[in-house]
């Protein structure tokens, strides 16, 4: 059986948590878009930059092991230009969680980088491509996850500075609980994909996770209705 | 005086427009925009350029400023947006 191939049970709940996921990210990008379009404000592109990839990371993740379950097929036996299918979603979703991450930083520190910011968002598209591409050459799990996590931890360090300083600087916004939603839904999110990189947890470990990401990412869903519906 | 953000400056602009029934000339607009020439100037451009603003002769030929739909809708959805920026500090 391919690693890919999941029970019933095991794809739908995977199938639902993605779907909620998804959208849930599609709409906070589709608001956050919108806003940014009328006010050109750096902070919103970033932001909606941000959960795009967040939806498009949570759809090709499911990409492999749907495939496999409804058709019985290998994903590894399917070529293009000779390069293993399961290898080209693991670029792609290795590109879109590292651009995610780079975003989703960037929109609450574009500030501090003063007019350099916009060639950070750039080049943060550049170093994303070639850290995924790497995985092409050396196509362990390890370095998949090993990329990810370091991009996580610079993240986190970088998040972490700038909560602290707002923290404890005498200009408090009270509005800085966020960076840890955001830091705790990158950590379920890598603890998944190790999941379903390198071993399969069980259907109860599995559901834990799915919960307390959906929890997170619906928080941030109703924020995002609380002051659009205004 | 807390200097006001970007947004703020954008936003008081296009509301004295809107205040004067949406036909301004644009020397009372600079005197109302608490603007040195220069600054003004460079948001006025930007104003033109992302189409908040358009420049219409009026009977006597002369040059005003009238909002556009897309100035009307930022006015309407300022509030949101200012609110959207502070909820996730960006």
């Amino acid at each position: 059986m391919s690693r890919f191939m999941l029970t019933w049970p095991n794809l739908t709940i995977d199938v639902i948590y993605t779907l909620i996921v998804a959208v849930s990210c599609f709409f906070i990008f589709y608001k956050a878009y919108k806003y940014f379009r009328l006010s050109n404000h750096k902070g919103l592109r970033y932001f909606a930059a941000a959960f795009f990839f967040m939806g498009l990371s949570n759809l090709l993740s499911l990409f492999m092991p749907l495939f496999s379950t409804l058709t019985g097929i290998p994903c590894r036996t399917i070529l293009i230009f000779g390069i293993p299918i399961p290898y080209m979603i693991h670029v792609f979703l290795a590109f879109s969680m590292s651009v995610t991450v780079f975003s989703l930083l960037l929109s609450i520190i574009w500030k501090s980088c003063g007019k350099h910011s916009d060639t950070l968002f750039y080049s943060m598209f550049v170093i994303s491509l070639l850290m995924s591409t790497l995985w092409v050459f050396i196509p362990t799990r390890i370095v998949f996850l090993f990329l990810n996590f370091s991009i996580l931890m610079t993240a986190a360090v970088i998040g972490s500075y700038k909560y602290f300083s707002i923290k404890f600087s005498s200009k408090k916004t009270g509005k800085n609980a966020f960076y840890i939603v955001y830091l705790l839904l990158f950590l379920f999110w890598l603890v998944d994909t190790a999941g379903n990189s390198i071993i399969r947890f069980s259907w109860q470990t599995g559901l834990a996770l799915y919960i307390l990401s959906t929890s997170l990412i619906l928080t941030i869903v109703y924020r995002v209705i609380r002051i659009s519906g205004k | 005086m807390k200097k006001r953000e970007r947004l703020e400056v954008i936003h008081d602009l296009l509301k004295v427009i809107q205040d004067n029934n949406n036909s301004i000339r644009p020397t009372p607009l600079l005197r109302y925009s608490n603007l040195s020439s220069q600054r003004f100037s460079e948001y006025y451009t930007e104003l033109l350029e992302k189409g908040f603003v358009r420049e219409v002769k009026n009977k006597k030929g002369r040059k005003m400023i009238s909002l556009t739909d897309k100035g009307f809708a930022f006015l309407q959805q300022y509030q949101k947006i200012k609110d959207f920026i502070a909820e996730f500090n960006l």
